[in-house]
């Protein structure tokens, strides 16, 4: 019985691996946002479970990458996050470079970084394995999530409507996430709901 | 040495590749953008390639118009002289490049983006200067935004000068330009996207499917096929942005060739009408279809079948105006219900997947025979040779009670043997058919139907025009008969279209057949004794259906191929070599093809022109079906033969009249 039961579980959890080879539209607007629980750089632990009955904001981020240089940098991202978390939103930052990839810093230099570029994230958070943008279908950085206050994700992709690495673009471009997030904010679905993020690669770890 | 000085300079130095001159060429950290003509010197009018290239450090690379799920394609920003354009840029197949869970489409070692430049229409003089403002992302695993300003200044002279890239260029355009096939059908759920396309290769041993749109699909996931009677379908993976309504992309196969791209485009290749429009355009085809209905009257194949009618019912005249009215009414029913059950044929066949266009039917040598046994046991009819009631013939015995299916007869007939003449009008309206929604195709099929019922629909209406013709009397045995000669003519142009289909085999096979159904109908009216004649005659008859079983469809390989045939690769190359390209479609069936091909495209004195101007003559026949040539149809919104388009060997290609006189070939083609 109990060898049966054993090779029953051992069948699925290898279904399992199979299909988490590639979950496709884990992501997409309208479902249920997968649940993480990550350490930031204090070492706190956040659960997105804990923020439920808050509208929650993820920016998917790299510091060295040009393109999310160019948003902090330029300021245009410290700015989103002042004037959201200004509204109740709670605004994660989330760190997804494996070690020895561009981008990673450990904790401590995080902090400092973080300082540099104006972070003005609720939590910054460190996710080194790569497992939480996978669950998210995270591709690029920067990448916007917006979650509503019952869990569910309303926005998935670009910051704005350029792809550009250049900050003569902000002026021109339309800031789909922001307007995500007004649109979460006031109760309404956004429109676009997804758009296409552009940026670098998440430094996943070589596997 | 001033130690300020020389760090300064070191500053300096480290700031240049950011900050480049504009030059023909510029070396960055990571890329060496240059910028080349085609020509060194250029007439001042004609359209020219220039190439922005980049040369990739090893191990890094560039992207695609669709990046893939991350990355960014190359801007560039012209700067030119008013009056002169830059296109847009023409890409390059491009690779894939896999990250862990994510992919990227792009080009290591060397990226190439070709720009056509227009220079305006009056003409330029002494030098253009070309300046572009080129951004593009580099990237190993990490990515470095690299841009340049770029400049070439082309002498204006008499006449185009190669430069020493010219060959290179050319071989790029060449590699740029894919044959195009249509997505014929999409369709998608939550999880997955199905595309289906006509595909004539080889069995392809792996392919992908790049979208131009990025988002569209999972780059990563399988991409399963199947290819089944020349229709390859391919299952993607749907991302997450919404599926756009016009698939366009890149395909790449490899099969035992090696490795090939097709360009893939939407179905539709002609937004003929928006559908918001539908209600103004949708008039303006209903009318022009209702007039090409009109002049089918006319063809040589539907004249002798509707003079008979008109014969019969001018026998009528004056007798029952009422009657006479009815059978006008039968007939129009007759061609307009015929004509909605070949529509209703060729839309199912579209919905299908396959590529179908106007006589299509005449593409089957089954028809053909049939067609041709019909014409000749009408002609026989009509020649007195015997004197049954065929209720098409319309002859002696045309009662009141036979009156409806026959009028109704000879309208499906008139429908049947008018088809393959595609008048000019017909062309047009049928092409847009293809693309309107089913009810609104179906109309322009009624529309069709209406017109060519309609001068005789007018004629039963008015009896008094009727009475104006001459009265009835012995005459009109003379004129049957006589009408029984252009039926043959009808027979012997159709025996010529299956010869051309079938050889002289399959032209001979249906002769014999002819001869053996003149006996069967000889049996019938010679030999005495009820039954016993009636069933040898039919079993005659039944003999002379041989070629039936004989003649299968296809016969494709015994089409006699010139050295012009079609192809696309032909056009863009021989339009790549700096020629004009005539192409024109055809068939053997079809009479305005070949009156246009004797009286101007055959002419020693088209022939000659074409020669002097060094214009490349390519034959698209489609006397059978051809998919390749009904796509290519397609891309001028028609849906049937003749066609004639003339492509310069740059810029946009001119579509002729349909109907040609040598001094209409030379206008238009110079």
């Amino acid at each position: 019985m109990t060898y049966s039961r054993r090779l029953i579980s051992a069948g699925l959890m290898a279904a399992a691996v199979g299909f988490g080879g590639h979950v496709a539209h884990a992501a997409r607007p309208g479902t249920t946002a997968p649940a993480f629980s990550l350490k930031d750089v204090d070492g706190k632990t956040v659960s997105l479970a804990s923020l439920k009955g808050k509208v929650v904001v993820i920016d998917w981020a790299n510091y060295q990458c040009p393109f999310d240089k160019m948003h902090y940098e330029s300021g245009n991202l410290p700015a989103l996050q002042k004037k959201y978390t200004g509204k109740g939103v709670v605004w994660l930052t989330i760190h997804s470079s494996a070690p020895g990839k561009q981008g990673y810093h450990a904790p401590a230099d995080m902090k400092k970084e973080n300082v540099r570029v104006k972070n003005a994230a609720t939590y910054v958070l460190t996710d080194y394995d790569g497992k939480v943008a996978r669950a998210y279908d995270a591709k690029t950085t920067p990448q916007i999530y917006v979650i509503d206050k019952a869990g569910v994700l309303q926005y998935n992709g670009a910051i704005d409507s350029i792809p550009s690495a250049k900050a003569d673009t902000l002026a021109k471009a339309v800031p789909h996430g922001a307007n995500a997030i007004d649109a979460v904010l006031a109760g309404k679905k956004p429109s676009p709901a997804a758009t296409q993020p552009y940026g670098c690669n998440i430094k996943f770890p070589d596997s | 040495m001033n130690r300020w000085f020389l760090s300064l300079c070191l500053m300096l130095a480290a700031l240049m590749p950011l900050r480049a001159l504009a030059a023909e060429r510029v070396a960055l950290e990571h890329t060496t953008a240059s910028l080349v003509s085609e020509y060194s010197q250029i007439d001042g009018k004609s359209p020219f390639w220039v190439l922005f290239r980049l040369d990739i450090q090893e191990g890094w690379h560039t992207y695609w118009i669709n990046p893939g799920d991350s990355g960014l394609a190359p801007a560039l920003e012209w700067v030119l002289p008013e009056g002169v354009e830059a296109g847009e840029i023409v890409w390059q197949p491009p690779h894939r490049q896999a990250f862990g869970p994510l992919m990227n489409y792009g080009y290591s070692d060397v990226a190439y983006h070709l720009v056509q430049i227009t220079p305006p229409k009056e003409g330029l003089t002494g030098a253009l200067p070309l300046k572009v403002s080129a951004s593009w992302l580099v990237c190993e695993e990490e990515c470095i935004p690299e841009e340049a300003e770029l400049s070439l200044t082309v002498a204006v002279g008499d006449g185009n000068v190669t430069s020493p890239q010219a060959g290179e260029i050319k071989l790029l355009v060449q590699s740029a330009s894919l044959e195009a096939l249509p997505v014929t059908e999409l369709k998608s759920d939550d999880t997955s996207l199905t595309l289906r396309l006509p595909y004539q290769g080889a069995q392809p041993q792996d392919l992908y499917i790049y979208p131009r749109e990025a988002g569209v699909i999972e780059t990563v996931a399988a991409q399963p096929f199947d290819l089944k009677d020349a229709i390859l379908t391919v299952r993607l993976t749907r991302g997450m942005l919404e599926v756009p309504d016009a698939f366009e992309g890149l395909l790449e196969v490899r099969d035992a060739n090696g490795l090939r791209h097709y360009a893939l485009t939407a179905s539709d290749p002609t937004p003929a009408i928006a559908s918001n429009d539908v209600g103004t355009g949708l008039w303006l085809i209903l009318l022009s279809a209702f007039a090409g209905g009109i002049i089918l009257n006319a063809m040589p194949c539907v004249f002798p079948v509707l003079s008979l009618k008109a014969l019969a019912i001018s026998r009528k005249a004056g007798q029952d105006d009422v009657h006479i009215r009815r059978d006008g009414l039968a007939y129009t029913a007759g061609v307009v219900i015929s004509f909605l059950l070949i529509g209703g044929l060729f839309l199912l066949i579209r919905a299908g997947g396959d590529a179908v266009g106007w006589g299509f039917h005449m593409q089957s040598p089954w028809v053909v025979t049939a067609l041709i046994y019909l014409l000749f046991v009408i002609g026989l009819n009509l020649s007195g040779f015997y004197d049954i009631t065929l209720s098409f013939g319309g002859g002696q015995s045309l009662t009141q009670k036979d009156g409806w299916s026959g009028s109704f007869a000879t309208g499906a007939l008139a429908t049947l043997v008018a088809t393959p003449c595609t008048a000019p009008f017909m062309a047009t309206a049928l092409g847009a058919a293809l693309t309107l929604p089913a009810v609104a195709a179906l109309g322009v099929f009624a529309a069709l139907g209406l017109g060519l019922a309609f001068p005789f629909l007018l004629l039963s209406w008015f009896p008094a025009v009727l009475r104006k013709l001459p009265k009835p009397g012995p005459w009109m045995e003379t004129f049957r008969q006589f009408l029984a000669f252009p039926m043959y003519l009808a027979a012997v142009w159709l025996v010529w279209v299956l010869g051309q289909q079938g050889g002289i085999t399959a032209a001979a096979l249906v002769l014999t057949g002819l001869v053996v159904l003149t006996l069967a109908v000889w049996v019938w009216r010679r030999v005495s004794g009820g039954k016993a004649k009636a069933i040898l005659a039919v079993f005659i008859a039944l003999f002379s259906l041989f070629p039936f079983v004989v003649l299968t469809r296809g016969g494709d390989a015994l089409v006699e191929r010139t050295d012009a045939a079609f192809s696309v690769e032909r056009i863009e190359q021989a339009r790549a070599g700096g020629e004009g390209v005539f192409v024109y479609g055809t068939a053997a069936w079809c009479i305005t093809c070949k009156v246009n091909e004797r009286v101007a495209l055959e002419t020693a004195e088209v022939q000659a022109f074409m020669a002097q101007n060094n214009i490349t003559v390519i034959r698209a026949d489609w006397t059978n079906a051809d998919p390749a040539i009904t796509e290519w149809l397609a891309q001028f919104g028609r849906n049937g033969v003749p066609l004639y388009v003339y492509y310069p060997a740059s810029g946009e290609p001119v579509v002729l009249p349909q109907v040609l006189t040598p001094a209409i070939v030379r206008e238009k083609l110079s």
